[in-house]
């Protein structure tokens, strides 16, 4: 596939990325909101943090997407004791008794390493996290005395907000390189939670994946596409102004005349979002736009995504942070229902 | 009865026959006999005039003694005046005689009277001659009816008219009055542009009147895609997104006859306010002012 006719191209690899979400909804169920906002996070070449109880299917979702993507699918489990080398190797007595070392679930696959599961990443130590974060953002890491390019990896990340103990909080720093931090919740639909229990194709994950097309994207020219498709889509000045005040009302929420029930919001916000957050929010609507077949960014398109690109951005007060994933879900409601889009839209 | 009506009426033509006989002489001319005009209605006190004109041959004369006497009075008539006015014409002596009679006579129903015939009697040396001139009849009414009685035997006890009850005309006019009223007013509020009450200030109504002063212009779009998004902003109470319509919808079921009219809105909206290919068109202008009008007719129960 060549990035050479804009249009074709563009109509081409948004029909792959309607595919990939029917193909992950046909293993998927009740999850469907989360598959849109995880092909969006593809699209934009972001990483995304996974919220979720135990049991609700996010590996499955995430081998799904794997195979769909395309490229190899490496995974990791989040523990006190995991260090950051064993991220880049490990160590092992071979046939011969002689100790050998290997690359890690970082290095192994190279550069066609496509999706890093990163599983309950609040129970790693924040040397992980560190090492984690800086691989994230520039994609290549140095060991062995030699460089490795990882510059297709996507980190889908799950941290277990239920259990605290033993656990390290991702400080707001590193929450940023984020993109999006995804709510996979359990399904409200009785049918659906029927289907779960009785129907037996759920019962084995990995013949489940098998369901599921692979290689419906070609997932080395992901970045490149990327590229085109952020170009393609543009943005009035309209909408600009709505989006800078979106960010305004991220940190100053009270200038807007936002109110949450319970909360003073004059002493809720200790940051806002960030310049970095805000891209990746207008990089995302983007994505929801092409996908809507659209080459101009709508307001919907931000809302699309608002929640799941502010609302693990934003940093509270001590005292809110115990109640951060239902605040946060309050405040970015607020924001979207008091901004309003027609008052900036003179001044275009 | 027969018999009796023949000899009447032979009678009649022996009398009439003598009377001309008078007439017919041939030393008498009369030349004319003048009656009051009308027979009927005459009253008490009314005075009747009779006119006789004649020429006789000379050597006759008229007797003047022999004139009736004024004041002579008979069955309630009473010859008043009496004239005499002679002139000679060659050989003939006419004579003009004018009668005034007045009458007396009392009768409480129409009652049939008559002038008295008069004879005339002219005279010459030997053979005098007499003319007749017959009576004249007419009908006497009373002045009163026959009946007549004492107007107090008359009168009744004074009642009031009878009162027509109008109690459910009242109602039915009370009725139509007020549902015209309020028909009247209906339409004055659904169809008035102004604010004149404050009810009538609703969101789009303010919405549909900026949009009549804005200027047709590319410009003049996209303010007017905004005041409607305002509006529906401030009818939802928060800001509203083509997602939200279905909500709005149920929260403001009055709307929902327009509800295929906002998505279109909401989706020419975006592209007019936010696609970089927005251009003016006149067609569009009219549908904002069209669904403003209507949003607002909505807004107002119409």
């Amino acid at each position: 596939m060549q990035i050479t006719n804009f249009d074709t191209n563009l109509a081409d690899w948004r029909a792959h990325a309607l595919k990939l979400e029917s193909e992950v909804k046909k293993v998927i169920v009740g999850q469907d909101k989360a598959i849109h906002l995880m092909n969006i996070a593809i699209f934009a070449r972001g990483h995304v943090l996974l919220e979720g109880g135990v049991g609700v299917g996010k590996t499955t979702l995430l081998q799904s997407i794997a195979r769909c993507i395309g490229g190899d699918y490496e995974r990791i489990e989040g523990t006190v004791d995991l260090m950051p080398n064993d991220l880049i190797y490990h160590t092992y007595l071979g046939e011969d008794g002689k100790p050998k070392i290997d690359e890690g679930p970082l290095l192994k696959a190279g550069e066609n390493l496509s999706v890093f599961f990163f599983n309950e990443i609040n129970r790693a130590r924040p040397q992980v996290h560190a090492l984690m974060l800086r691989v994230m953002a520039e994609r290549h890491i140095t060991a062995f005395k030699q460089e490795y390019r990882l510059p297709h990896m996507v980190v889908f990340a799950d941290r277990n907000q239920v259990e605290k103990n033993e656990t390290f909080e991702i400080p707001s720093a590193a929450r940023d390189r984020f993109m999006m931090e995804i709510p996979i919740n359990i399904p409200d639909d009785r049918e659906l939670r029927k289907a779960l229990m009785f129907d037996v194709k759920f019962q084995h994950a990995e013949s489940l994946t098998k369901q599921v097309e692979p290689n419906v994207l070609k997932f080395d020219q992901l970045n490149a596409f990327s590229d085109v498709l952020q170009s393609h889509i543009k943005s009035s000045n309209v909408l600009e102004e709505y989006a800078l005040d979106l960010w305004e009302s991220t940190q100053s929420p009270e200038k807007f005349g936002i109110k949450l029930d319970s909360v003073d919001v004059n002493r809720l916000i200790h940051t806002g979002a960030s310049p970095r957050g805000m891209g990746m929010l207008l990089k995302a609507a983007r994505v929801n736009a092409w996908l809507m077949n659209r080459d101009s960014l709508y307001p919907e398109d931000i809302h699309a995504v608002f929640h799941e690109l502010i609302a693990h951005r934003l940093v509270f007060n001590t005292m809110y942070e115990n109640r951060r994933t239902a605040l946060a879900r309050e405040l970015t409601s607020q924001i979207l229902a008091t901004v309003a889009v027609p008052s900036q839209a003179k001044a275009a | 009865m027969k018999t009796f009506i023949i000899k009447f009426l032979l009678l009649l033509g022996v009398a009439s026959y003598a009377s001309i006989a008078f007439a017919q002489s041939p030393n008498i001319k009369l030349i004319k006999v003048q009656n009051p005009r009308f027979n009927s209605g005459v009253q008490i006190g009314d005075v009747l005039q009779r006119s006789v004109a004649l020429e006789v041959n000379q050597p006759y004369t008229l007797s003047k003694t022999d004139l009736p006497a004024k004041g002579r009075s008979a069955d309630g008539i009473e010859l008043k005046d009496i004239t005499l006015a002679a002139t000679k014409a060659g050989d003939k002596n006419r004579y003009t005689i004018n009668f005034s009679y007045q009458v007396f006579a009392v009768a409480s129903k129409p009652v049939r009277m008559q002038l008295p015939k008069e004879i005339l009697k002219f005279n010459a040396n030997a053979n005098p001659l007499a003319a007749e001139i017959p009576a004249w009849t007419f009908w006497y009414a009373a002045l009163v009816p026959e009946n007549i009685e004492n107007a107090k035997k008359m009168m009744y006890p004074q009642h009031h008219p009878e009162i027509v009850n109008i109690t459910s005309h009242q109602t039915k006019l009370c009725a139509f009055l007020a549902l015209l009223t309020f028909g009247l007013l209906g339409l004055f509020y659904i169809n008035a542009d102004g604010h004149l009450l404050p009810f009538m200030n609703g969101a789009f109504a303010q919405a549909y009147r900026r949009i009549r002063k804005t200027p047709k212009s590319l410009e003049g779009l996209k303010e007017a895609s905004i005041y409607i998004h305002q509006a529906l902003n401030k009818t939802h109470g928060t800001n509203l997104f083509a997602d939200d319509i279905e909500p709005f919808i149920n929260k403001n079921p009055k709307f929902s006859k327009l509800k295929d009219e906002i998505y279109a809105f909401f989706e020419q909206s975006n592209a007019l306010l936010f696609a970089s290919s927005a251009m003016y068109s006149e067609q569009h202008f009219g549908h904002l002012l069209k669904l403003s009008k209507r949003l607002r007719d909505c807004e107002r129960g119409a």
